[in-house]
């Protein structure tokens, strides 16, 4: 009774001061506050006092990072404490730097440099417009036609080809071998750089002719000076680090002059018309090997494979299952192809396929790996060839992916920089199949039964068995063909180890083919099949060259051995020209289908885990075990592969810790050579660089999606449940679900049920689907009553469309050193961050014994 | 300048809508456009902003060949000129059936009359003139045939439509006029309509069009607001597919008029 009339006392004391104060009495404790200090306002009049305490409130709420409704203990705790913070991470997150930058595609490091320099850009530019607008163009395409004429003229004379050859040769010689002073040696370098300059303008493929003959030239001029004048070594220690490093550039020599050979006319190859009558067309069996990977991977391969365009009865595809597995056996059977399994497991893929082989019977044998899904145009594209020459005995395709492989996803490279592969299929394979040296890749691609049948089969010996295979029926004076237009697409590796173990593989597969059946003995093949062969196989030995080069500094540095005697002047004067020249002719030749350094930076990354496997199977071919790519896998976390960055991370700290002794070394005791020590220093931070890069590629970036979650773009039309039409694009592909991109907002229940529509040719196929998740003007379906039906017809409107992969190539941009070089630093610069930030991460992990929660 | 006239051998295909739409399209794109509706119904109108039923317009005309067709004639904000076939009267009577019988019975015994009067019309040299035709078989479809250059035959994914559709056929064939079937109405997610597809496909050939309109709720919408149906639905599928046959009908203008004024620079 008491209390409830105490209760009401306070009530009433409370609002009569509520009343003097002129607040309400369930106003905030802020506004009591202020009324006690200030006079409520007259009418009309702002309440300035209420409103300068209101963003009073709200600074210290942001500053002292509070929360609403938090105690008055805790703002006089928060008062006096610092909040424990997340420690940020230094490295930057390239992702979202790129699409801040936008489209304007300047670098990180320079971005700042280069936004001063902007104006002078672009005076500088619209000066050379202006002036190149005045100049008379030059018709390159007619000059280039004449000269092709000319030559072809000159080809036709007797004895005048060798006779220009014998003739240049002698000059080269000269030029190699003729001594002159260091100033004259520097101006020709001037001179060079300049023709180099001037040509790599010049479009055609005479002024790329020109560019290689130079650096052949100014190469050979400092192979020349390298073996007379810097192999005396004072000690015998220097001696040993000496040729060390000089028979790992004979390494470098050897493949840039076979590099040259193999890639110096890219043949260019169209695809041959098929007779009119179908009925003489020949029949395809289709392989499709698999062995422990899902069935949702393999399941569009083979949907695709079965309505490639095709008589019916011609066309047979077969699932070759290593793993004896009762889903295949069934799937194979409801869809109505074949399946072949078999009882002992030798040879893997090889020794899978051979079995086949003795199981079917058509004339033609197209083999995919499971998850290269084919366009419907594959066998027309490739089966003319063989009409076209009864001697061709297989026609390889490019492997396309499209999916980022673990390189392109971690540096955020997709599609913007050309990956590892492109080189090969772009331009190296073109090349060989100038020298009728081109060889089969182990997936899409065909082969003619007979030849391979008088080879026994697929190669079991090695563990690239289709090099192998290749390289038999070339023995025997087969053909084959390449056809640089993409019919197939698939999955590129999902994680840095599982990439890395696939190089492994082919390095020591080559490495065994070069030991069994080394190209340059045994009859059959032509000098520069020879070459060909051989540069495919040695440019996997570069795993030893690459380390010597990435440690050699140290032995200076650590040591003060001089591992190259000469002095740094004439280092300069030969060395330069010699890196400078080759530079410019790879970038003009190798163009949009590798940057300038990136090669390094692979390199770099796979060196350390080539040398053990190509070493050993050098020794003895037959040691080792066969491993199978893993793919379709999922990165849930952000982590940095310490197993497998581990022996970069020492390298990279042998490098480092090289830099610091070279800093101490400077003004102590190697005081007298400077430049020697500066020289040095300069070649360990570019070693640093690549060495970054490489570790850097290690911090495997978060995927977002489960594997088969393919990017796919294509035009689709929505229906939407009021019957009216959205014409939009899909984004990508996953099995029984697609993603959309509207043109404009929509809206959209999540959950109503959808019509999509997409187009093969002239006709529609619709799909029922039901909204997922819709935000913005992204838009996720998932398919309802999905069958293999319906999904054979989605895949004919997607990966099976003739043109699904034509535009693979206008995406990749040309080749410029210089932007390119800043680009491989700034990757190093990033993985030493990244390194460091891990460092740091691991530190945390251990001492607060928690894992550390990805920043929100 | 050419005439491309818009017919179909059932009602309800979508002539009009696809006269007025593509009149605009191509007057979008830098022809000079003109749609003349050849069609009793007299709707024509309604599709460039009028409110009601035209009383000037072609049927007027036929009775008074001394009259001003260009008085007659309308023209809308985008610049496209449109000629109603006219006749409506107070209190939204239709025309005096008198009259009509006698417009019938003028246009039954000259079947060139309305190529001769659009041969008067002058329009610059890319200009087009679509003429929006009352259902085939009838008086006003022919005299629309005979005026074209092109025949647009609009096909409806139906059974009726095959069914009438190789008599049409024949007769374009037998006056020789080159024309296009366009599939109109589609909907994907009807097996009939994608079987009727693939039977015209086998049936026509290239002579079907590779744009097919889809169906959309969105144009009798369009209409009823008073709006052009692919500017208030610019992302609809069906907007882009009238898109796309009018930069196939645009590029087809200007390459027959070259061709014809080649002719005519050589014939002298």
């Amino acid at each position: 009774m008491s209390e409830q009339a105490s209760l009401r006392g306070v009530a009433r004391i409370r609002a009569l001061v509520a009343r003097r104060l002129g607040v309400e009495p369930g106003d905030g404790m802020r506004l009591w506050l202020v009324r006690l200090v200030f006079r409520p306002p007259g009418p009309g009049q702002r309440d300035w006092a209420a409103r300068g305490s209101e963003a009073l409130a709200r600074y210290l709420h942001n500053e002292l990072a509070m929360r609403d409704g938090e105690s008055a203990g805790a703002w006089l705790t928060r008062l006096c404490f610092r909040p424990r913070r997340r420690r940020g991470h230094l490295a930057a997150d390239l992702r979202q730097a790129r699409r801040q930058r936008g489209r304007q595609g300047r670098s990180m490091l320079l971005g700042r440099i280069s936004g001063w320099l902007k104006p002078v850009y672009g005076v500088a530019g619209r000066a050379g417009r202006a002036v190149s607008s005045r100049l008379p163009s030059v018709p390159w395409q007619r000059v280039s036609d004449d000269v092709n004429q000319w030559s072809a003229a000159l080809d036709r004379m007797p004895y005048i080809k060798t006779l220009i050859l014998l003739m240049a040769l002698l000059v080269a010689l000269a030029f190699w071998t003729t001594p002159v002073p260091l100033a004259a040696q520097f101006e020709l370098f001037i001179l060079m750089c300049v023709v180099m300059a001037v040509a790599r303008r010049i479009p055609g493929r005479w002024p790329t002719m020109l560019m290689v003959s130079l650096s052949i030239l100014m190469a050979g001029r400092y192979i020349w000076w390298r073996t007379t004048q810097t192999l005396h070594f004072a000690s015998p220690i220097e001696a040993v680090f000496g040729y060390l490093l000089y028979s790992a550039e004979i390494y470098t020599w050897i493949v840039l002059l076979f590099g040259y050979v193999q890639t110096a006319w890219p043949l260019n190859r169209h695809p041959k018309p098929l007779p009119e009558d179908p009925g003489s067309w020949p029949t395809v069996d289709i392989y499709i090997p698999t062995y422990n990977e899902p069935l949702s991977v393999v399941t569009p391969t083979v949907l695709a494979a079965k309505s490639m365009d095709w008589p019916r009865d011609k066309l047979r595809v077969y699932v070759l299952d290593d793993g004896s597995r009762e889903a295949f056996q069934q799937f194979a059977a409801e869809v109505g192809v074949g399946y072949l399994t078999r009882e002992e497991h030798h040879f893997a893929k090889a020794g899978n396929i051979n079995h086949a082989l003795r199981l079917t019977s058509g004339e033609y044998i197209a083999i995919f790996d499971c998850d290269h899904i084919p366009t419907r145009s594959f066998l027309q594209t490739t089966m003319g060839e063989f009409l076209a020459d009864p001697k061709c005995s297989m026609v390889q395709t490019p492997h396309h992916f499209f999916s980022p492989d673990p390189f392109e996803r971690n540096y955020d490279t997709f599609l913007r920089i050309p990956n590892e592969g492109s080189l090969f299929y772009g331009l190296v394979q073109d090349g060989n199949d100038f020298w009728n040296a081109t060889f089969f890749c182990g997936s899409c691609a065909v082969i003619k039964r007979a030849p391979l049948e008088e080879v026994g089969g697929i190669a079991v010996e090695t563990v690239t068995e289709d090099a192998h295979t290749s390289l038999k029926m070339h023995r025997r004076g087969y053909r084959s063909a390449y056809l640089r237009i993409v019919q197939a697409a698939g999955l590129a590796t999902e994680s840095l180890s599982g990439h890395i173990g696939q190089r492994i593989r082919w390095a020591r597969g080559m490495a065994q083919i070069f030991r069994l059946d080394n190209p340059w003995t045994g009859k059959g093949l032509s000098f520069f099949q020879r070459i060909c062969y051989s540069n495919a196989m040695l440019h996997f030995f570069y795993g030893v060259p690459r380390l010597v080069f990435l440690l050699m500094p140290c032995a200076y540095l650590y040591f003060g051995l001089h591992v190259f005697n000469a002095d740094a002047v004439s280092v300069m004067a030969y060395v330069l020209p010699y890196l400078f020249i080759s530079g410019m002719a790879n970038s003009r030749i190798q163009g949009q289908y590798r940057h300038s350094f990136w090669a390094e930076v692979y390199e770099s990354v796979l060196a350390w885990y080539t040398v053990l496997p190509t070493t050993i199977a050098f020794i003895n071919p037959k040691k080792g075990k066969f491993n199978v790519t893993a793919k379709g896998g999922l990165i849930e976390r952000e982590y940095l592969d310490w197993a497998t960055s581990k022996p970069y991370v020492w390298l990279l700290a042998v490098n480092l810790a090289g830099l610091v002794v070279g800093v101490v070394r400077i003004f102590t005791t190697q005081s007298d050579e400077p430049a020697t020590v500066l020289m040095n220093m300069v070649w360990a931070l570019f070693n640093v660089a690549m060495l970054g890069a490489a570790v850097g590629v290690a911090k495997e970036a978060r995927q977002v999606r489960v594997a088969h979650h393919v990017p796919l773009h294509v035009p689709a039309t929505l229906i939407l449940p009021d019957g009216k039409t959205i014409a939009c694009h899909t984004e990508n592909y996953s099995t029984g679900g697609l993603g959309i991109v509207l043109p404009a907002q929509l809206s959209l229940e999540r959950g109503s049920t959808i019509g999509v529509t997409l187009s093969r040719g002239s006709t529609d196929y619709y799909f029922r689907a039901a909204v997922a998740r819709h935000s913005g003007l992204h838009l996720g379906l998932k398919f309802e009553d999905w069958s293999y039906e319906k999904e054979a017809q989605l895949v004919q409107c997607t990966f099976g469309r003739a043109d699904a992969w034509v535009r693979w190539e206008e995406a990749l941009v040309p080749d410029s050193p210089l932007r390119s070089f800043v680009e491989v630093v700034e990757m190093g610069y990033q993985g030493v961050l990244r390194l460091f930030d891990a460092c740091l991460d691991a530190v945390e992990a251990t001492m607060l014994r928690r894992p550390r929660q990805p920043p929100g | 300048m050419k005439t491309i006239a818009v017919v179909s051998s059932v009602g309800g295909a979508g002539r009009t809508t696809l006269s007025a739409t593509l009149a605009s399209l191509l007057m979008a794109r830098k022809h000079a456009a003109l749609a003349v509706e050849c069609d009793p119904s007299n709707v024509l109108a309604l599709y460039g902003g009028l409110r009601e039923p035209a009383r000037q317009g072609l049927a007027s005309y036929v009775l008074a060949p001394a009259g001003h067709v260009a008085e007659a004639a309308l023209q809308s904000d985008d610049g496209v000129l449109w000629l109603p076939w006219g006749g409506a009267r107070d209190g939204g009577a239709g025309p005096d059936p008198e009259q009509a019988r006698a417009v019938s019975a003028i246009l039954h015994a000259q079947p060139s009359w309305l190529r001769d009067l659009l041969a008067r019309v002058d329009l610059p040299a890319h200009g087009v003139i679509l003429v929006d035709a009352a259902t085939w078989p009838s008086v006003h479809a022919v005299q629309a045939i005979e005026a074209a250059d092109l025949v647009l035959v609009l096909v409806p994914p139906q059974p009726l439509a095959c069914a009438t559709l190789p008599r049409l056929r024949a007769e374009l064939k037998a006056r020789d006029k080159f024309s296009l079937y366009v599939a109109n109405a589609v909907s994907p997610a009807s097996q009939l309509h994608t079987d009727i597809l693939a039977l015209l496909r086998h049936a026509l050939g290239s002579e079907l069009s590779a744009y097919r309109i889809h169906a959309d709720t969105g144009i009798p919408e369009a209409l009823a607001r008073n709006q052009s149906f692919h500017l208030a639905a610019p992302h609809s599928q069906a907007a882009h597919d009238l898109q796309g046959l009018a930069s196939w009908l645009s590029s087809w203008i200007k390459q027959a008029s070259r061709a014809s004024a080649q002719v005519a620079g050589g014939a002298p």
